[in-house]
């Protein structure tokens, strides 16, 4: 399922990941490229993909340490998901933005889910607008087919729609944005969209752009996303993967009824996942060990989520991992798998032509026993620095012939992650960084 | 009016004509420029009713005009009943330029929030609890509306000096500043302030660590005093209710009725009784109630229905009130102020006398001031009158050097820290340890601070479970934390006593904190200048119905004690040695004070002579000893306690140490090593006292801490190394 490495590489792809890596993110695209090791956990992901576009479901907890590659996994399932003709939304939590809250925050997180939504076509995000004219354009299509006319058509499909939670609105929303299509009325397409994306927030605006009278809030986060998954199915896509990362942020709330309702919203979307009562749809949640096992204020805190969450005693005792549990935990990457990281990388600054190589294997080696005597083991726990600062020193080599990589690596200046919610107003004296409890 | 005044909106322009203002006055025009050039701070400082609200406002409400989303003026107030009455005064110059004007703090309905908070928009009064409660709640929603701020105004800027609220304040507009990215574009701060002593400290304590330029602009018209100081004797000093109380309130009725005035009795005790002797009075000759009570446990209702009424001045008003009314709420001017028993500080008599004196005519300050007769068994305080000197001292420093008591700037303020800490980490959920210290203590609102006590603070808040450490090391609150932050009372940095309700006919008159319970049943009391009767006491909720009466007693509410500083003694020494009380003014001495308080004042003096304080500091007096070191409360602190930790059995009062039973001269040897071996520190002195808990947070600090902010709080080690050097 993974592309082999020997084969060559778009120039386009090659930029935005060499992009992506240096700005310390992770690709968006072309991640098949430099994937590494978690055979295993992609495998059994991979089946999760397969249900939901069987019109299954799926539910799972990526838990891993900090740095550890979660986002990274994420992301390779989520071009997997694109592969398979899923549309996925993706968007991390933040202090601003959670699943259920009652300031704006969730409606927040909904906004951002839709703002970043991908399809194969599109994936780099902000594909909404594709997949609501391609609802429109495949409405077309069987019309024209079987001589039906169009507006029943569509409605017959948004009837369907109308029977959930909040489907009225959301239907009279999408016939609005067939009427803008009809009438070649931007505005009225444009408003459907920012509806859609929950940036209406009283229903004096949404009834005067669209004539309805909901809109998308903190209290239908859920209904929503669930209405965004039959849409997708109806515009011919074969489900949606809605994925959440940096779930720590539940964890960091400090207010337990907040943590609570929280959890409380993600034990309903587990058990309509698990029951099988939501189709072609699934989630990925991605979290650190503490969100999930801190008896206090993770997930464990929670009776309900726990007894579903537990690890599968019967695989401990056997000494095995069981990747089919719902929370699958993401090991770090050892050493020998940062090596092979590496090596993608240099393959991806040759576009795959291995005669184009920067820097010889024993470059490689130089380069993480630097980093280990640098930062010591840190290095290979939170690989996102060390990859950054690899493909800088590749860039630097291929902008400046001269340079050699042996004076290069000594000059590398690594840098630990600094993790935290709030600004960073100045450079933070270091006297205290080590600092614990 | 001048070309400054056309620098103001037009509208303005047409509102200030519509006054009927013949012209601005100084510190309005002074503060045109300044305001709209928003590349500095500014101080005004003007003494009360001095136009100080539109001298900040006419031109900050000309540079928001145009705006129309989001707050452009956020006015912070230490009071609520301030905030209520700036937003009338406010509203009516907004409304011409359709600029709204949102109060808000714990008595604003939700609807009324609600709605600004749908519309953020124009000028936003908050107290600061209130903004501390929105940074924590709130803090998206605070990041969005305040976007386009341009100004922040402090009124009654003073109030805040050196205590921990202001600590408070300073803090909670640095989040605010770091919040919207505003750390390097500061936001100009306008603080508005009574005239203090010596104004740089003011200026440059406005922006704790930043080098913003800052002005002062300052309001004169200082108006013309009379003033006097009536003595009194008590010529029964064991009983407990002074018969000249009832001297002194016939004095009152006398010379009150019929005006507008405020009296000061220090304590609410005090207030209650006074007040209630007074309408007594009133009863008694058959004439209509003018006296009224006014102070913080009182019901809202009470308070401002008396309020509106003395700045209604259509019926004489005298209001029996404590530092409520001290600070800046308009009720326009009175006709003169009443203080019973010594004034607590200069500043405190300042803002005081800064109530009286209407437009042209003088400001009226009488002094009651009672003291015991003497017989064989007096002690040296009273042999010495020093209530009346204090009195006498205060009132020079007031008028004759026009100096008042600076804010203590050696303060830890380690409670409000550990309030702080807990604030910012709910504010953004997760927090690194040296984020915090360059928000907190780098940032030098916590200045005094250094990075050991920072640790120890963080490490004993983490073993109380306030706060605890994520494996990448942010810090997030504890299961403890939670629980203080989720409370309502969290908010204040000060002490929020729990507190019953009296209640009659299901009507509240207001609180009495529990801590000073001591009311029962069928007891009769005093409240609200009123006589009641306990009918019962609801202690599940908190509720103590009462009915009328027809005679009581005030019960005791708490109170708290204000430091002597050091001036204020070494002032009632010059007294002392000069023999003349009188201020010097124009080559002319002024007389200030009664028969009886003459007779009182030469007692005093003759006490001093008898004693033999001329010469010496220490002496011996009935087998005892006392120090009398003619300075503030912080080293006759120290004194104390060094002796304690010799053995001694000392004790203080009214600036003097008296040792039980010992000799001068050993107290004068046991002093002499206090430089040498057996010097003592702030701290250590502060480990002899039992009892240290003087601010909210106290009891959650580590015993180190706790030990270091009282000893800097209450002692002063080397000032009084200093004069032992220069007096033994």
């Amino acid at each position: 399922m993974l592309t082999k490495r020997s084969r060559r590489i778009r120039t386009k792809e090659r930029d935005s990941i060499i992009q992506s890596l240096k700005a310390g993110v992770v690709p968006r695209t072309g991640i098949q490229h430099i994937q590494v090791g978690r055979a295993n956990e992609i495998k059994s992901v991979y089946r999760d993909i397969d249900r939901i576009a069987q019109g299954g479901s799926a539910f799972r907890l990526i838990i891993g340490e900090y740095g550890s590659g979660k986002t990274f996994f994420l992301n390779v399932i989520r071009s997997i998901a694109l592969e398979k003709k899923l549309v996925a939304v993706n968007a991390d939590l933040s202090p601003d933005r959670r699943i259920h809250a009652s300031a704006g925050q969730a409606r927040n997180l909904y906004s951002e889910l839709m703002r970043n939504m991908a399809t194969r076509a599109c994936p780099a995000g902000n594909a909404l607008a594709a997949v609501v004219e391609r609802f429109v354009n495949s409405a077309r299509e069987e019309a024209e087919k079987t001589g039906v006319s169009v507006s029943s058509l569509i409605n017959d499909r948004l009837s369907s729609l109308s029977e959930h939670v909040g489907g009225f609105d959301f239907a009279k929303v999408i016939e609005a944005y067939w009427k803008g299509h009809e009438n070649s009325d931007d505005e009225l397409r444009s408003n459907a969209i920012r509806w859609l994306r929950a940036e209406f927030s009283t229903k004096t605006d949404a009834r005067k752009a669209l004539g309805v009278g909901g809109f998308i809030s903190d209290t239908s986060f859920y209904s929503s996303l669930k209405l965004m998954s039959l849409l997708v199915r109806q515009a011919g896509y074969e489900g949606l993967l809605v994925v959440l990362d940096e779930m720590v942020n539940l964890y960091k709330l400090s207010s337990k009824q907040a943590r609570t309702s929280n959890y409380e919203q993600i034990l309903a979307m587990l058990n309509d996942c698990l029951q099988g009562s939501a189709n072609h749809l699934g989630f990925l949640l991605g979290g650190t060990p503490e969100f999930l096992l801190d008896p206090r204020r993770g997930l464990y805190s929670y009776e309900a989520l726990q007894s579903r969450l537990a690890a599968n005693t019967f695989a401990q005792k056997a000494g095995v991992t069981d990747y089919s549990s719902t929370a699958l935990h993401l090991a770090n990457l050892t050493p020998e798998e940062l090596y092979l990281l590496l090596k993608n990388i240099r393959n991806v600054f040759a576009s795959g032509d291995e005669t184009q190589y920067l820097v010889p294997d024993r470059a490689l080696r130089e380069f993480l026993l630097h980093c280990s005597r640098k930062i010591g083991e840190a290095y290979f726990r939170t690989p996102r620095n060390t990859v950054k600062e690899f493909v800088d020193m590749l860039s630097t080599i291929e902008q400046s012939e001269g340079k050699g990589w042996k004076e290069l690596i000594g000059v590398v200046e690594i840098q630990e992650d600094k993790i935290s919610d709030m600004h960073e107003v100045e450079d933070s004296s270091n006297e205290l960084s080590d600092f614990t409890l | 009016m001048g070309e400054l005044f056309r620098l103001l909106h037009p509208a303005l322009q047409k509102w200030i004509y519509k006054q009927g203002w013949e012209d601005l006055r100084d510190i309005q025009k002074e503060a045109i420029r300044p305001i709209l050039a928003r590349n500095s701070d500014l101080v005004i400082s003007a003494p009360t009713a001095g136009g100080k609200t539109e001298a900040a406002f006419l031109p900050a409400i000309t540079a928001i005009a145009d705006e129309r989303s989001g707050f452009g003026i956020l006015y912070i107030s230490p009071l609520k009943a301030l905030i209520n009455d700036q937003f009338c005064r406010l509203e009516g110059l907004c409304e011409i330029l359709d600029i709204k004007v949102t109060p808000w703090h714990g008595d604003i309905s939700q609807s009324k929030k609600k709605n600004a908070k749908r519309d953020p928009e124009g000028i936003l009064l908050i107290t600061p609890e209130s903004l501390e409660s929105l940074l924590i709640r709130e803090s998206g929603w605070v990041k969005a509306a305040f976007e386009p701020l341009k100004y922040i105004i402090i009124d009654e800027y003073h109030a805040f000096l050196g205590t921990e609220r202001g600590c408070h304040l300073h803090s909670l507009i640095y989040r605010l500043e770091t919040l919207l990215s505003r750390n390097n574009t500061p936001i100009p701060r306008v603080a508005l302030s009574a005239t203090l002593g010596n104004m740089d400290n003011v200026l440059t304590n406005l922006r704790p660590g930043n080098p913003f330029p800052h002005k002062l602009i300052r309001g004169s018209g200082q108006n013309f005093l009379r003033m006097q100081i009536k003595g009194y004797l008590n010529c029964d000093p064991k009983k407990r209710e002074y018969p000249t109380d009832r001297e002194i309130a016939m004095e009152i009725y006398e010379l009150l009725r019929g005006e507008t005035n405020l009296i000061f009795a220090n304590s609410r005790q005090r207030t209650e009784h006074f007040s209630v002797m007074l309408s007594d009075l009133c009863k008694e000759n058959q004439v209509p109630n003018e006296f009224f009570t006014h102070h913080g446990s009182l019901s809202k209702e009470l308070r401002t229905s008396l309020e509106s009424r003395l700045k209604k001045q259509k019926l004489p008003t005298t209001a029996v009130c404590t530092m409520t009314l001290e600070l800046g709420i308009d009720i326009g001017k009175v006709k003169s102020v009443a203080q019973i028993t010594a004034p607590p500080s200069v500043s405190s008599l300042r803002q005081r006398l800064g109530r009286s004196g209407r437009r042209g005519d003088p400001a009226i300050l009488r002094m009651f001031i009672t003291e015991r007769k003497l017989d064989a068994r007096s002690d040296i305080i009273d042999q010495l009158r020093m209530q009346l000197l204090q009195s006498v001292a205060v009132i020079r420093l007031l008028i004759g050097q026009k100096w008042y008591e600076p804010a203590d700037t050696h303060l830890f303020h380690f409670s409000t820290l550990l309030h702080q800490i807990l604030a910012v980490i709910a504010q953004w959920g997760g927090v690194r340890v040296e984020q915090l210290w360059s928000l907190l203590c780098k940032s030098d609102i916590f200045k005094n601070v250094n990075i050991d006590h920072f640790k120890t603070l963080l490490q004993t808040m983490g073993e109380k479970c306030l706060i605890s450490q994520m494996s990448s090391g942010e810090l997030v609150l504890g299961g403890q934390g939670e629980n203080l932050v989720d409370h309502y009372t969290f908010y204040a940095v000060f002490e929020i006593p729990e507190e019953h309700r009296i209640v009659t006919e299901g009507r509240t008159l207001g609180t009495l904190p529990i801590g000073s319970l001591v009311v029962i049943p069928e007891q009769h009391i005093v409240f609200a200048g009123r006589y009641w009767r306990v009918k019962d006491i609801d202690e599940e909720r908190k509720v103590i119905h009462v009915i009328r009466s027809k005679a009581g007693r005030p019960p005791p509410f708490g109170g708290d004690s204000m430091t002597v500083h050091n001036y204020v003694r070494q002032e009632m020494l010059r007294i002392y040695l000069e023999g003349d009380y009188r201020i010097e003014m124009g080559g002319r001495k002024i007389e200030f004070m009664d028969s009886t308080a003459k007779i009182l004042f030469s007692e005093g003096l003759n006490s001093f002579q008898k004693l033999n304080l001329r010469d010496s500091r220490i002496i011996n007096h009935d087998g005892n000893t006392y120090i009398v070191p003619w300075m503030g409360d912080k080293v006759v602190n120290t004194l104390k306690l060094f002796l304690i930790g010799q053995g001694y059995d000392a004790s203080c009062r009214a600036g003097v140490v008296e040792i039980e039973g010992a000799d001068s001269l050993d107290v004068i040897r046991s002093l002499k090593t206090f430089s040498g071996k057996n010097k003592p520190s702030n701290t250590g002195l502060a480990k002899l006292v039992k009892n240290k808990q003087t601010e909210k947070y106290d009891h959650l600090l580590p015993e180190g801490l706790l030990n270091e902010g009282y000893g800097a709080k209450f002692f002063n080690v080397d000032q009084t190394n200093d004069w032992i050097k220069k007096n033994l």
